[in-house]
């Protein structure tokens, strides 16, 4: 299961989520807001997303990482809005039959959710704001929507 | 026909917009949609080069023709997690 939220993530809830019996090893991969930013403080971040878009792409993250791996249960949520330090920005949740399975799909996951999925985030600091430099998301060359 | 635009991020705060929309040609490519929107909206026109763009919640090269009613996102360089 994939969401997007406004709400704070709870790591429980996220656990929950993908419990099984038959998974031995579970991976859970936390964002957090981090005080600091290329040497400067930072006191909170906002996160926005292009909500329509970021629920398609991270179903199609959930869909490809479960292709790759033998995941047995996933979750991903990525939460919008300000939030404070310390706060849970993204939270991933693998559970497969063994740990090595579980470590390689959580890795995969976070790292494709921060190049396919339309989120910006900006940092605040006490004397100013920035967006925060993204990466530009490939373009597949196949376009059928305006076909 | 016409599109509509949405404008994340940077550009957001820089157009002042969330949503628009414009009317278009048809057989308009979305790199003829780059030279309308720095037209309609100057003070973007020196970020277009870096801003990819989605069309229907697909991300769309710049070579794709637009089709009426298109929702079209401005997405500057992505930095979620």
């Amino acid at each position: 299961m994939v969401e997007l939220t406004s709400k704070k993530i709870s790591t429980d809830a996220v656990l929950e989520q993908v419990e099984a019996h038959s998974t031995g090893g579970v991976v859970l991969f936390l964002g957090r807001v981090r005080d600091h930013a290329e040497g400067r403080p930072v006191n909170k971040m906002a996160y926005e997303a292009y909500a329509e878009m970021a629920k398609v792409k991270l179903a199609e993250l959930e869909a490809e990482t479960c292709q790759k791996w033998p995941v047995k249960k996933i979750y991903i949520v990525h939460r919008t809005g300000l939030l404070e330090l310390g706060e849970v920005s993204v939270a991933i949740a693998v559970a497969c039959a063994h740990r090595k399975d579980a470590f390689a799909a959580c890795r995969y996951a976070i790292d494709r959710l921060k190049e396919t999925v339309p989120v910006w985030k900006k940092e605040y600091f006490s004397d100013g704001e920035a967006w925060v430099k993204g990466v530009v998301p490939e373009v597949k060359k196949a376009t059928p929507s305006s076909q | 026909m016409k599109i509509k635009l949405r404008f994340f991020g940077q550009l957001k705060e820089l157009t002042g917009t969330e949503e628009a929309e414009i009317q278009i040609k048809e057989n308009t490519r979305v790199e003829d949609l780059i030279w309308l929107l720095g037209e309609r909206y100057p003070n973007i026109r020196e970020f277009l080069n870096h801003v990819s763009f989605s069309i229907d919640n697909e991300y769309a090269s710049k070579d794709t023709v637009l089709a009426d009613n298109n929702e079209v996102g401005l997405l500057p360089p992505i930095s979620g997690g």
